[in-house]
């Protein structure tokens, strides 16, 4: 299987450095600005309900102070009331107001006339008040009979057994109350904002401390992503982040041994790849060799062994007498086939081993190659480039470069007659940045590559497509297949140069 | 989706929380509107028409006798119509000053007073109580050693009011009579009946004078007290209270009060109200039979610390 890149397991690197700054930022300020809105609402919401309760409590308390204010004034006034004293009343209300936010206080009869007054210029008058003469009326107790936010005012009945005697009204200040609610207030808003401070540092404090484990796991990250398996995250606190860190060193370890043993394999495959393309190189150079022989043979032995049949041929017509047609036409017949052989041999000779190639060079043999490929095939149109230098010249290719380009021309060529039905059939070579690039294209009914590359396996001797990869690779070079069904097929080699 | 911004929805919320919160630290300030007072005029609102002013001395804890007294003047007002301010002034100096200025319409005051309310244009409407019971007591403690009247000279003399005629003039006119000179023992005058037995319970003083009356309230409120409290000597019985009326209060209505007062032992609801004053009825009387007093001051006024000739001159009148 082929090793997954850590890159591909953990994303690109800028993209991981990106996605560190975004969580390094948002978490601080997430937890921040959590903690400050949490602190906002809940300080709001206890200050708001705090100042509520004080405010119904104090108010309440206002009001039965107020009450027991005017109760104790109705017991103090009662024997003045009785003794129809308007100087101990009045010396009674005045004695109300000391330490009290008592505003006003009176006492009035039964028929609502003023007795004693706080302030002296109502002494004597009556009151105008419906609210008040109902409480004249009402049942003898104390009671707030008007409540404001600036004013309570309450009446108790100036008794003696179960007779009224009249009523102490008396209006109390609520100033203090809103002072103190008003004080309560800007406390709790200190508080909050006490709160607020005070959280948004522990919020700082802990997201730092969050962030610096966060932080080194990135750096380890970054680290896993340079192949650097061999230094472990340093874990600085023993919460969940410092269990991940402490995971991702487990697999930090546990990759690095992958990828040790992984390497391993890789060099030992990589090493039986090197012997197994060792022994190909071998296997092609051996049957090379025997190809050269062979040509050698049938071009040295046996092409000459049927030349010397068609030398003896001829003179064996030539010696026949005159009026012997028939062994003359049999003889011709005899020397015609022994043509048919001598060409015969010469081609295969040609095919196991271009004679041209060993003496001429690659463009030399490749063009000859081609134009008997187009005498055989006469209806493809054949073409053949270069722009490699004369054959010639003294830096000529290396005989290796040569017989692999040339098989590779010859394996695509032949290939091409055999399946690609084509009508154009190119050949071109380069020389590019110390390269050999070979490109043999076709127009033909092209091939799927990936369904059915045993098609164009190695037919009738043929090398076909693995043996022209295993004579690239045999090079150090790469080739390139590209075809689908339709679209005729282009061979593209790519060989270093080695000059001979 | 595009995703909503993290800080936005917060920051708002917070912005709110903030302001609410400045809101509610700052709203305490009482809204600034009018304050509703009370309202006051020269007229009354009610048609009532002014009452007449009916005091009662003294003689105790006013609450009490205001007690006391109210379902007298609760029923006055019930049956007659005569509407009516119970008062009862805080000392016996302030009763008898009101009575000269005229302050009252209607009073109950001891015979010196109604003898003194005479120069003020009152007249009596009727006396109080039954004329047998109206007499003077002198309290010693049980475990004394005064057995006469001389036993008590120069020693420390409790009452209520100088002006207090059972409980103070009488007893006074008594020992006086009896041959201890008064000059030789301290009055301590202490403002009511209760405060004067309590000083010789606590050895402050060495006899009190009283009333049967408020000797009978006294012993059932202070069982304990009055057990060790006897009473050493009573004097001869006098005048009682009497029930005066100013002259300026119109003869229709004096009628009515006199007939409503004089009945009152004759129905339940106001044998209660005799009952709470602790009298069993009013009985008619005149203003002649207070004049006396003049006769009385006269022979007791150097007990009672008076110039002789003032004594006798009032007795004239």
């Amino acid at each position: 299987m082929k090793p997954v890149p850590i890159k591909k397991l953990f994303g690109s690197r800028d993209l991981l450095r990106l996605e560190s700054n975004k969580v390094d930022l948002q978490i601080r300020e997430k937890l921040i600005f959590s903690v400050i809105c949490v602190h906002v609402v809940l300080m709001t919401l206890f200050v708001a309900d705090m100042q509520h309760r004080q405010r119904s409590f104090l108010l309440e308390a206002a009001e039965a102070g107020a009450l027991k204010q005017a109760g104790l004034t109705a017991d103090a006034a009662a024997f003045w009331v009785i003794a129809d004293d308007a100087a101990g009343m009045n010396e009674v209300l005045q004695l109300s107001r000391q330490n009290t936010p008592v505003r006003y206080a009176f006492i009035m009869d039964m028929r609502g006339q003023v007795l004693a007054h706080t302030n002296r210029e109502q002494l004597g008058t009556f009151i105008n008040d419906t609210e008040i003469l109902r409480v004249l009326h009402s049942p003898k107790q104390a009671r707030v009979w008007n409540s404001d936010e600036k004013l309570i005012q309450v009446a108790a009945p100036i008794m003696v057994e179960d007779d009224t005697l009249g009523w102490v009204m008396l209006g109390m200040g609520t100033a203090p109350t809103f002072d103190h609610l008003r004080k309560i207030g800007l406390d709790g808003l200190l508080y909050t904002i006490t709160a607020i401070i005070l959280g948004a540092v522990a919020a700082w404090l802990l997201a730092n401390i969050v962030l610096r484990q966060l932080g080194l796991i990135l750096q380890g990250v970054d680290r896993m992503q340079n192949n650097d398996l061999g230094t472990p995250i340093p874990v600085v606190v023993d919460d969940e982040i410092g269990k991940v860190a402490r995971a991702l060193n487990r697999a930090m370890s546990s990759l690095s041994q992958s990828a040790e043993k992984l390497q391993k394999e890789m060099h030992e495959r990589a090493e039986a790849q090197q012997r197994i393309r060792h022994l190909s190189r071998r296997l092609m150079d051996g049957s090379e060799e025997e190809r050269k022989r062979i040509g050698h043979d049938l071009h040295d032995e046996l092409g000459q062994s049927v030349t010397g049949f068609q030398f003896a041929l001829h003179s064996l017509r030539d010696l026949l007498p005159h009026g012997t047609k028939d062994a003359g036409e049999l003889c011709d017949k005899l020397i015609g086939y022994a043509e048919e052989m001598g060409d015969s041999i010469r081609r295969i000779a040609a095919n196991s081993w271009p004679a041209a190639l060993e003496h001429m060079g690659l463009v030399v043999a490749g063009r000859a190659f081609i134009r008997e490929c187009a005498k055989r095939s006469p209806n493809i149109r054949f073409i053949f480039e270069d722009t490699l230098p004369e054959d010639d010249n003294p830096h000529r290719l290396d005989p290796r470069l040569e017989l692999a380009c040339y098989r590779i021309i010859q394996e695509s060529v032949n290939n091409a007659l055999r399946h690609a039905e084509a009508a154009h059939i190119s050949v071109e070579i380069h020389e590019q940045e110390h390269h050999i690039i070979l490109q043999i294209t076709d127009d033909g009914c092209g091939f799927d590559i990936q369904k059915t590359p045993g098609q164009y396996s190695s037919e009738q001797g043929g090398i076909g497509l693995i043996g022209m990869h295993e004579r690239a690779a045999a090079l150090d070079g790469t080739l390139h297949v590209l075809s689908s069904p339709g679209n005729g097929c282009c061979i593209e080699a790519c060989l270093p140069l080695l000059r001979s | 989706m595009r995703p909503v911004p993290f800080r936005l929805p917060f920051i708002c919320l917070a912005l709110v929380c903030l302001a609410f919160a400045l809101s509610q630290a700052g709203c305490n300030k009482p809204e600034e509107k009018k304050e509703k007072l009370p309202e006051y005029s020269d007229r009354p609102a009610l048609p009532l028409s002014p009452p007449y002013r009916f005091a009662v001395h003294p003689q105790e804890n006013v609450k009490r006798v205001f007690a006391a007294y109210s379902p007298l003047a609760a029923l006055l007002k019930k049956e007659c119509g005569t509407s009516s301010q119970l008062i009862v002034p805080l000392t016996y100096d302030d009763f008898e000053r009101r009575l000269r200025e005229r302050m009252f319409d209607i009073a109950l005051a001891d015979p010196s007073q109604v003898f003194e309310s005479l120069d003020s244009g009152y007249r009596v409407l009727a006396s109080a109580g039954d004329r047998n019971t109206y007499r003077g007591l002198i309290i010693v403690r049980r475990d004394t050693n005064i057995h006469d009247v001389r036993d008590l000279a120069g020693r420390p003399l409790s009452f209520s009011a100088p002006s207090a005629f059972a409980s103070t003039l009488l007893p006074k006119a008594f020992l006086h009579e009896n041959g201890l000179d008064l000059h030789s023992c301290p009055m301590r005058y202490v403002g009511s009946e209760t405060s004067a037995l309590m000083s010789v319970y606590f050895g402050k003083t060495a006899a009190a004078g009283t009333q049967p009356r408020l000797w009978k309230q006294f012993r059932e409120e202070h069982p304990e007290i009055a057990a060790s409290l006897m009473v050493r000597w009573a004097t001869d019985p006098f005048v009682t209270d009497a029930v005066i009326i100013h002259t300026s209060v119109p003869e229709k209505e004096i009628a009515r009060i006199r007939a409503q007062i004089l009945g009152l032992h004759e129905t339940p609801e106001g044998r209660n109200v005799l009952n709470g004053i602790g009298i069993s009825k009013f009985e008619p009387s005149t203003t002649e039979e207070y004049l006396q007093l003049a006769r009385f001051m006269q022979k007791h006024a150097e007990a009672f610390s008076l110039a002789p000739q003032s004594a006798m001159q009032k007795g004239a009148q």
